[in-house]
């Protein structure tokens, strides 16, 4: 069907994570080469063996936010609400297009557990009889979904993904099938995500949380920086933004998904999954490996993950390609359900803007691996085309295929 | 618009409270339902103390004992019904088919009693004694992910999240994937596992029902879920996860399957409404509109309504349906499976079963428990004693959820 779908464009762009508090901030800090992994003050972490992430300080909700709405959002609500913001008021979408006709699709994979923690410990400790009803009605990983279409008035279908990793990678496909199919003409897409006790805790007790910022591909690396944050991006056909007169930034052309069918927290020792994502996503792109000049990597600096990746890698595009691959989780940190769509929004601002960004804190690479991996410092580059990597808990692997508007 | 593949249902998986597919369908049809009183966990002092629990169901009949010990009891249930499915489809797929074959899961909470386990120790012993064991199982996509590994499959992996129409949803996403190309077959449906915390969670906020209503006041304490009668008071909750085998016509033809139903198509759309309530009444025109569009609309004999025996939901649908059949088919049969398996987050993946397999059998789920209808109800609704319908051309799955999102789902005769 790739033959008749309508090109998909990206028009609007919105974030908020460690590294900056909208798209301008982003793209600096990621040119710069900053890495936004401090400690945690969110909550206490005292027994945890790692006390580091990227936090998002700038952590205001919207001051146009209704009273009741502010106290029901959750920390995810309010990170997918400003980013939407930013990107809706960019694009003018709502100016153009009918309510109905635009959609909403996230992904994510904590929602509001962070609040949900505080009221769980409230019952256990005794301190309370009941569940408080504003933290549990907004734990589900559906309600900032819901929380975006109501304050901007969205009316099209409306879903939240949870491939863990891979959620918001996820998004960015389903509302790419969403504009090929003709069921909208516009969706907000992308993900968001907020730290947490449970996950930070997961993750410490898997020995899978790096005691100091992350070094992807490193030799050294020493597992992953949980990071948060949200991104949103607003997409519509090639047509319909051009008849609007609106600006593109990036063309989303193709995605790919599978499942490794292995194990639920190792990566498929061959790659398998991480391999099929990337063809898949090539072939539904309708391009070859050798039209991709950047990736921008899942790269977690787990010692398994980044292996197997740069393996596949070296798998679907050749022992020695031409390309650069970077992870920008040494920035802004493994932002879970949002890393998906955070990393889609970089690959995105490099093509507009012409460089690769930088895996940040990769001082001495593997050398068995024939990368171009960016250490330290972005530098300047006209790409073709780029691939953004997710993978996820429960073997799910995500690639999405960006392009030139 | 361009000519899509035509997906239909060849098989059909599930653990629910009414046991599996036979059973639930020769239950469900007979007007039985799966509410028991909560023996497992404290529901409280007062009612409501009912639910509806999955039965009939060993999970090492499905799955082997050492993937077993590390599984979730969401994730067996899902396990479970996807291996159903495939055996009810009798495909056998080889390990290059299996690669291709997708896997679409809806669900509104997941390992709900494992989250509840992990986040009770970080709790009370502090991060350094939380369990690693547990961890991975808490995605919401653990589910999905055990039904890959177990079965081989290695196609588009998906988890929809929608509150109470997950299951619809993620048939929707499934839909989509086949007609988009990424591939000829996908498992896909959904449910959601009863967890202590949850039933205390809408127990306190009022949407259970506390149980029949006797002459005079008072209830009895016997839990109901009555879909659309006038005296109903709130749902029941329930727990289970139901799984369809979707496949491209063509993918289903060459094997020689036979198709329960076509899934001809899918409206998604949503109305304002706060995100932990249903929907005030009203009509979503949008919808009309996508559906007018799909072979069969015209021919809607059967309507599978969410309708859950809260007083929002169920007059929301009867708004809603009203509005969408219109004049065109003013004399479809309305029922619901809530009166029966109850509400959960994936219950709707129950009520595309129930679609398909009216088509199949021509014959319709009767609202059981109904006594009086809502006199503000305008639908023609499967009472006991209405007449059968004398033909099911298309059966149509309505899915409201709190929050606002709707979905549509069209399915007809293959």
């Amino acid at each position: 069907m790739q033959a008749s779908a309508p090109q998909v464009v990206v028009t609007g762009l919105g974030t908020v994570n460690a590294l900056g508090s909208s798209v301008a901030e982003f793209a600096a800090a990621l040119r710069a080469g900053t890495s936004a992994i401090g400690p945690v003050t969110l909550f206490d972490t005292k027994g945890y063996r790692a006390r580091i992430a990227a936090q998002v300080h700038d952590d205001d909700a919207p001051a146009t936010l209704p009273r009741a709405l502010r106290r029901r959002s959750s920390r995810s609500d309010v990170f997918a609400l400003r980013a939407t913001a930013e990107a809706l008021a960019e694009s003018g979408i709502t100016d153009a297009v009918a309510p109905d006709r635009i959609g909403v699709v996230l992904g994510g994979t904590t929602g509001g557990m962070l609040r949900a923690e505080e009221c769980l410990r409230a019952r256990i400790e005794g301190r309370s009889a009941r569940y408080g009803a504003d933290p549990i009605i907004g734990a589900p990983i559906s309600v900032s979904a819901d929380v975006v279409a109501d304050v901007f008035d969205l009316r099209g279908p409306r879903l939240a993904l949870s491939t863990a990793c891979s959620s918001s990678g996820n998004a960015l496909g389903t509302a790419l099938d969403w504009l090929r199919l003709g069921r909208v003409d516009a969706v907000v897409t992308g993900g968001t995500e907020s730290l947490c006790r449970m996950t930070f805790a997961g993750f410490n007790a898997l020995h899978a949380l790096s005691l100091e910022p992350c070094r992807p591909f490193d030799r050294r690396r020493a597992g992953l920086s949980l990071g948060e944050g949200a991104a949103i991006l607003v997409v519509e056909s090639a047509t319909h933004a051009a008849r609007r007169g609106a600006r593109a930034h990036a063309a989303l052309v193709g995605w790919g998904n599978s499942a490794d069918a292995h194990h639920l927290t190792a990566p498929h020792p061959q790659g398998t999954g991480a391999i099929l994502a990337m063809t898949r996503a090539l072939a539904n792109a309708g391009l070859q490996p050798a039209d991709i000049d950047y990736i921008n990597a899942h790269g977690t600096g787990t010692p398994l993950n980044d292996a197997v990746e740069a393996a596949a890698i070296g798998i679907v595009f050749g022992e020695a390609p031409h390309l650069a691959v970077s992870s920008t989780k040494g920035a802004v940190g493994h932002t879970l359900g949002a890393a998906g769509a955070i990393e889609a929004l970089a690959t995105i601002l490099a093509l507009r803007d012409g460089f690769v960004p930088p895996t940040v804190n990769l001082e001495e690479p593997e050398s068995e691996w024939a990368l171009d991996l960016v250490p330290g410092r972005s530098r300047d580059a006209t790409l073709r085309y780029a691939l953004s990597n997710s993978y996820g808990f429960g073997g799910n692997n995500t690639s999405v295929v960006l392009g030139h508007a | 618009m361009r000519e899509l593949a035509r997906v239909v249902v060849t098989g059909i998986g599930m653990v629910s409270p009414l046991g599996p597919l036979p059973r639930f369908w020769h239950r469900v049809r007979a007007g039985e339902h799966g509410f028991v009183p909560i023996d497992w966990f404290d529901p409280g002092p007062t009612p409501p103390a009912t639910a509806a629990r999955v039965r009939d169901w060993q999970p090492k009949d499905h799955i082997k004992p050492t993937s077993l010990r590390r599984m979730d009891r969401f994730s067996q249930m899902a396990v479970s019904a996807c291996r159903m499915a495939l055996d009810d489809g009798a495909l056998a797929p080889s390990a290059t088919e299996a690669d291709a074959i997708g896997v679409v899961i809806g669900c509104a909470y997941g390992n709900l009693l494992e989250t509840e386990t992990f986040l009770g120790g970080l709790i009370a012993k502090g991060p350094a004694l939380a369990n690693p064991m547990i961890f991975p199982n808490l995605v919401l996509n653990a589910a999905a992910g055990y039904v890959a590994i177990e079965l081989g499959l290695r196609g588009p992996n998906s988890t929809v999240c929608r509150n109470e129409i997950s299951g619809e949803a993620a048939l929707a996403v499934a839909y989509d994937t086949i007609v988009c190309g990424h591939a000829d077959v996908v498992l896909a449906g959904g449910g959601d596992e009863l967890s202590p915390v949850l039933f205390h969670v809408n127990k306190d906020l009022g949407v259970l029902s506390p149980g029949r209503r006797r002459r005079g006041g008072g209830a009895s304490g016997r839990e109901w879920s009555s879909p659309f009668d006038r005296d109903r008071n709130g749902m029941v909750m329930g727990e289970g996860v139901a799984m369809l085998l979707l496949e491209r016509a063509e993918h289903a033809r060459a094997r020689g399957a036979t198709p329960y139903a076509e899934l001809v198509g899918h409206a998604m759309r949503s109305v304002a409404a706060p995100t932990h309530l249903w929907p005030r009444p009203a009509a979503v025109p949008a919808i009309a509109d996508e559906l007018r569009r799909l072979r069969a609309a015209d021919a809607i004999d059967v309507i599978v309504s969410c309708a859950n025996s809260t007083r929002d939901l169920d007059a929301f649908e009867a708004t809603h349906l009203a509005a969408l059949l219109g004049e065109r088919t003013p004399g479809a049969l309305v029922t619901s499976v809530k009166g029966a398996i109850g509400e959960f987050g994936g219950a709707g993946a129950f009520s595309v079963a129930a679609a398909a397999l009216a088509l199949r059998d021509r014959a319709v789920p009767p609202l059981a428990t109904l006594r009086r209808p809502d006199p503000a109800c305008a639908l023609r609704l499967a009472t006991t004693d209405a007449p059968p319908p004398a033909r099911v051309r298309a059966a149509l799955v309505s899915g409201t959820a709190r929050g606002g999102a709707c979905t549509a789902l069209l399915l007809a005769q293959p």
